[in-house]
């Protein structure tokens, strides 16, 4: 189970996996730690394991800092801690406005055309260019 | 609970694409078919995509690798001595329900690889034979498309108009028009009209973790229903684990183990595989008794043998203008057949195909497996700005020759439920498709430098995209190197078929459904013809 600690991790190396931008957040900011994560655990609990051992070992080596330990993680760790942080990062309303992402939305199909109907008219009127294979025979 | 199944005319093994095809014309002939799916029915609300979450579980319990997923009906698929790894799906629908829909007919050279280019093998069936299944699955299918495609031969309109090209279809179609290059709008088997019952898309994007709205003809959407109309049975949970013969040398029948875990049998006059390419060519290497050592039907030895895995590349384009470009059918906007036939200035055989998509959202602009490291920090913000909205994908499909050294055995290190070993993949990807595929960077970058973007990234040789294996029981004419002939019925056994992708003799440098819904029809329309010849 994730407890306050972790969750303090998190924070800690937050600061450095997600540290905003001129118009993205800071990670910390909005507290990616607290119900952004529990809504990640909840989608994925596969994770949450293999996320508390990397904690753990975080926790464990104090001479690394935050940047130094994220450069220690082979390329599966780093995938379940970006997943973690991401996942929970990109569900935060206020980051999804800031990069103006307004979800997977359902929208009416346009019955106006496909678009390029002239340039695919211009396609059609080129020579076929597949190969004509020879007859069977028998 | 219950004993065996009664005595049917067909048993169907997998309800997936061919399984389903299969199913649904053996039923309107009236011909007795049951079908025997280890997978369950995933009800649409189920599918992830219109949840806030979409993305999070399209990477674990929806992703299309069955060993990051370990679903309830999946079985493990050893791959570290496979270069691309296998995405499949098990269930009603089969991988149709996670596939991308780009529906693509092969050309006509693709069944003349050897005569034409001397490489591969001819398969003993051509563009013609397949027309008109083509035909048929493309209406019962439901897909949607123009007609007038100068790269192959002349067809009828498609069932439904084209989906929208979109705005980054249009940008790289007019930087196509100025290279002299080819492109057309995508065949999709995507509802762009209400179809058959079925709604048209609403573009969400999400068709990778099935369609909500019942708009990509999946199998499980489009096929199952009218397969259940007509009379056809399905059991699903009922997980396959020999095929059985009798003294004759005759399939009569599979050994299941239900969904309480109980073994029961069902007998049947014709068995028909449809299993996958993997599913099917383990199955027959499982089913190995004092008759068939080797496993079943292989007295050739090519069961599991030419296991081809469609290489791919993929590049992504950055544009400075927004285009919305998480939203749009998950299937090809457009594609560009521009490289897919032999040229002689190529130092490479064949071709690829060319596929433009959208992108996603936030999170696999964060986490997508560019050839650049995993970015992070500043890094990973930027990545994002660039991606989101404002990017378009080439996915380039290498035709993958086929090649006895890339197999599928069973590897009795490692068990599965039944106590056999689990299949393993060899899959080595050949020096051809490799320089096809840098080729096709190449090539991707003049495309979308032409369409405006002002940076291309890349992602050389996808290994987690192993969308396509085919090829483990190829078809042909001599019963010396091939498993099924052109009805696709084993040379060693006249009453079992498989009509899965596993009978391809090469593998087109297209997506292979369109193809895999054709073959599985004609063979069962032979053997509804020819019912006494069985
Ligand atoms: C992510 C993804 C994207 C794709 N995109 C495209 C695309 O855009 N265009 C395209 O043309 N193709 C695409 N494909 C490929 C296409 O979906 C497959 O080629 C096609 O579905 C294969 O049909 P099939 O009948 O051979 O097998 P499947 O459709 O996979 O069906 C096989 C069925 O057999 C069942 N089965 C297996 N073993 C047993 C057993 N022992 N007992 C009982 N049941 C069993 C399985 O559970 C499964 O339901 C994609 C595939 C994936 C995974
Ligand atoms: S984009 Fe269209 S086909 Fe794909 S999931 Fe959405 S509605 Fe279905």
């Amino acid at each position: 189970m994730v407890d306050s600690v972790h969750r303090e991790l998190i924070l800690a190396l937050a600061k450095e996996v997600l540290p905003g931008n001129d118009h993205q957040p800071a990670a910390i900011d909005v507290d990616i730690s607290g119900e952004p994560l529990d809504r990640v655990l909840s989608s994925r609990p596969d994770l949450e394991g293999r996320l508390l051992d990397i904690l753990e070992r975080f926790a464990a080596d104090e001479s690394l800092t935050a940047a130094g330990f994220v450069a220690t993680l082979d390329a599966q760790e780093l995938r379940v801690l970006m997943t973690v942080f991401c996942g929970a990062y990109f569900l935060v309303r206020e980051v999804r406005r800031a990069i103006a992402y307004t979800g997977q939305q359902a929208l009416t199909l346009d019955r106006g055309g496909f678009g390029g109907e002239e340039l695919a008219i211009k396609q059609m009127n080129l020579p076929k260019r597949y190969r004509k294979p020879p007859e069977r025979v028998g | 609970m219950g004993g065996d199944l009664s005595q049917t005319e067909v048993l169907v093994i997998g309800a997936g694409l061919s399984g389903a095809i299969a199913c649904q014309r053996l039923a309107r002939a009236g011909i007795g078919v049951t079908c025997l799916e280890q997978g369950e029915w995933n009800p649409r609300e189920s599918y992830p995509g219109d949840k806030p979450d979409f993305e999070l579980q399209a990477l674990g319990p929806w992703n299309a690798n069955p060993n990051i997923r370990r679903g309830k009906a999946d079985y493990p698929i050893l791959d570290d001595t496979s270069d691309i790894k296998p995405l499949l799906f098990n269930g009603v629908g089969g991988s149709t329900v996670m596939f991308s829909a780009h529906w693509m007919r092969f050309l006509p050279s693709d069944f003349f690889t050897y005569t034409l280019d001397g490489v591969g093998t001819d398969w003993p069936i051509d563009y013609h034979e397949l027309e008109p299944y083509y035909l048929q699955t493309e209406a019962d299918i439901g897909v949607s498309g123009l007609a007038g495609d100068p790269a192959y031969p002349d067809r009828p309109e498609y069932p439904m108009p084209p989906l929208p090209i979109q705005p980054w279809g249009e940008k790289v179609a007019e930087a196509h028009d100025r290279l002299g290059w080819h492109w057309w709008p995508g065949s999709n088997a995507i509802n762009s009209r209400l179809h058959q019952g079925r709604r048209p898309c609403v573009q969400r994007s999400t068709c990778r973790a099935g369609c909500n709205e019942g708009a990509k003809g999946q199998a499980d959407q489009s096929i199952w229903p009218s397969a259940i109309a007509a009379g056809a049975k399905l059991v699903t949970g009922a997980r396959v684990a020999r095929i059985l013969t009798n003294p004759q040398g005759r399939a009569e029948g599979a050994l299941f183990v239900d969904e309480f875990g109980v073994t029961r049998k069902a007998c049947a006059d014709i068995v028909v595989l449809a299993a996958h390419a993997i599913g099917t060519a383990r199955l027959l290497l499982k089913s190995v008794d004092a008759a068939w050592p080797d496993g079943l039907a292989n007295s050739s030895g090519v069961v599991g043998k030419n296991l081809m895995m469609h290489p791919m590349n993929r590049m992504v384009g950055f544009f400075d203008e927004p285009m919305s470009s998480w939203q749009g059918h998950w299937g090809q906007s457009i594609y560009s057949m521009e490289f897919a036939e032999t040229r002689a200035e190529h130092d490479f055989a064949r071709g690829a195909k060319w596929n433009l998509s959208p992108t996603g959202g936030p999170l696999n602009a964060a986490l997508y497996p560019l050839d650049d490291p995993q970015p992070f920090g500043v890094d990973l913000h930027d990545r994002v700005d660039k991606w989101l909205g404002r990017s378009a994908l080439w996915g380039m499909v290498a035709e993958d020759l086929p090649d006895s050294h890339n197999f599928l055995t069973l590897d009795s290190a490692h068990s599965d439920v039944d106590g056999d070993g689990l299949p393993r993949l060899h899959y080595e990807t050949s020096e051809n498709s490799k320089r096809m595929l840098s080729f096709m960077a190449k090539r991707a970058r003049e495309s979308f430098g032409a369409a405006g973007a002002y940076e291309v990234a890349e992602q050389t040789l996808a290994a987690e995209i192993g969308w396509h294996p085919l090829g483990t029981c190829r078809m042909g004419n001599d019963p010396r190197n091939s498993v099924v002939d052109k009805w696709n019925r084993c040379h060693d056994i006249p009453n079992l078929l498989i009509v899965d992708g596993s009978s391809f003799v090469t593998s087109s440098c297209v997506n292979p459904a369109a193809t895999i819904s054709a073959i599985a029809a004609r063979a069962v329309d032979r053997l509804i013809h020819c019912r006494s010849e069985y």
